[in-house]
């Protein structure tokens, strides 16, 4: 009897191990569901129809319902605490405003800055993850929320006080608001983000409808997120949709990072 | 004798200010015939034996031969999983999408809306002006039916198509619009 019954509990273990091992996160990181979702901008705005700004700018458009396989992504942008380490441990040059090369005093948990792509992705390298790709990010930031504007609302209006870090005079520790539907912090607000990606204005038109990995080259890489300067205004950048770029060299104020896995 | 002599260098200088390359008469029923025929020659290919498609590079190549390098197209999604207008800067990426209606669609059959007065059939309706930078613009209401290669559904669609011909005929600007898209079937039998 006592046999048997030892004999079911090491059998469940036995099923129950490799479920395990497949749904557990990583420390710091969140599964994100394999899957469809809508990328792009699946509605208009009152001034496409007014053609008031050159069409081509119109790189949200087309929305495509893009695939993605399962993926691992940090909870938190990258801290200056993270990247000391990282400095630490490879030689890597510190961001350039920190005092002396060490962390400005209780700025620990503040999201890293005025690192450039290259930096970014050798971190992220360090740390045994990559960035994540521009399509990624963008099924991340909707933490569920297929097809909308914000998100942290299912309706359009993203209300007047968004949970966020925007219209601040600086970047601001993570988690100081709270996780979208995912339970990943300050996708939208505190530091823009690296992605993987090259930036093209028109890759929507015709881009893979599976695991979309970006152009395979181009100037720029493209940035997501809304950062700390944004207010709620007509330039669209607190919405899930919106696309930034900057030369994969630059070293921003407003551009910070984390990472895929 | 000084009089002639002015006359005849005036007269001189007018000719060589004339261009030299004589510009195409745009008319703007033929510039709508010609887009809508190459556009309906895009199913006009095989499969080989060993099933190859044979002769799709030609028929786009057809198509293309009526745009300008730096096209500036906006189109209607071009797949069931996209939403919201497609901007086509230049005509590499207008390549790619003649090359998908060419692989994805058969059975093209556009046409170009005619009327008379009180008649469906009758005179050919094309709109245009004359471009205030040079060059023509035009318009015309189509009919767009055609099949699905994947699984021979059959669609019917009204719409508008606006261009821009440069002064040496190639397109510059162009907006295809597509509304009301409708599933056509069979009754009885009847012809498609």
């Amino acid at each position: 009897m006592n046999r048997s019954i030892v004999f079911a509990v090491l059998c469940c273990l036995c099923a129950a191990l490799p479920i395990a091992a497949q749904t557990a996160a990583p420390e710091g990181m969140v599964l994100i569901p394999a899957g469809k979702f809508w990328m792009g901008r699946t509605y208009s705005f009152w001034r496409d129809a007014l053609d008031i700004e050159p069409r081509a700018k119109r790189d949200d458009r087309p929305a495509n319902l893009i695939y993605l396989d399962a993926f691992y992504l940090d909870k938190y942008e990258v801290t200056n605490a993270d990247y000391a380490r990282f400095i630490e441990s490879t030689g890597a040059r510190p961001p350039w405003h920190w005092p002396q090369g060490k962390i400005p005093k209780g700025e620990e948990r503040v999201a890293v800055y005025n690192v450039n792509w290259f930096e970014a992705t050798a971190f992220c390298k360090w740390a045994g993850k990559r960035l994540p790709t521009e399509a990624e990010w963008e099924k991340a930031v909707r933490g569920g929320r297929d097809r909308k504007v914000y998100a942290w609302v299912d309706d359009n209006d993203p209300g007047e006080r968004v949970p966020a870090a925007i219209n601040r005079g600086r970047a601001m520790a993570v988690g100081s608001f709270p996780p979208n539907g995912y339970g990943l912090y300050d996708m939208i607000g505190n530091v823009m983000e690296w992605t993987n990606d090259w930036y093209d204005l028109n890759y929507y038109a015709f881009m893979p409808k599976k695991n979309p990995q970006g152009p395979e080259t181009g100037l720029y890489k493209s940035v997501r997120g809304g950062g700390w300067t944004e207010g709620l205004g007509e330039d669209g950048q607190l919405t899930n949709f919106y696309r930034n770029f900057s030369d994969p060299e630059l070293r921003g104020l407003t551009i910070g990072f984390r990472c895929a896995k | 004798m000084l009089i002639s002599i002015l006359i005849t260098l005036f007269v001189a200088s007018e000719f060589q200010a004339q261009p030299q390359t004589a510009k195409p008469v745009l008319n703007p029923n033929q510039l709508a015939v010609e887009w809508v025929d190459r556009l309906n020659a895009l199913d006009d290919w095989h499969l080989s034996v060993d099933g190859k498609e044979e002769g799709v590079d030609q028929v786009v190549d057809h198509m293309m031969e009526l745009f300008a390098p730096d096209v500036v197209a906006e189109v209607p999604p071009h797949d069931e999983e996209q939403s919201g207008p497609v901007m086509l800067i230049g005509n590499g990426q207008v390549r790619k999408w003649v090359d998908k209606l060419a692989r994805s669609r058969v059975q093209l059959n556009y046409i170009v809306k005619r009327q008379t007065e009180k008649e469906f059939e009758g005179e050919l309706m094309v709109y245009s002006k004359p471009l205030p930078w040079g060059g023509l613009g035009i318009s015309f209401q189509i009919i767009a039916a055609y099949s699905l290669r994947k699984d021979r559904r059959r669609f019917m669609e009204p719409g508008a198509v606006f261009i821009q011909y440069r002064e040496d005929g190639k397109i510059q600007r162009f907006r295809l619009l597509l509304a009301e898209k409708d599933e056509v079937i069979e009754i009885n039998g009847g012809a498609r």
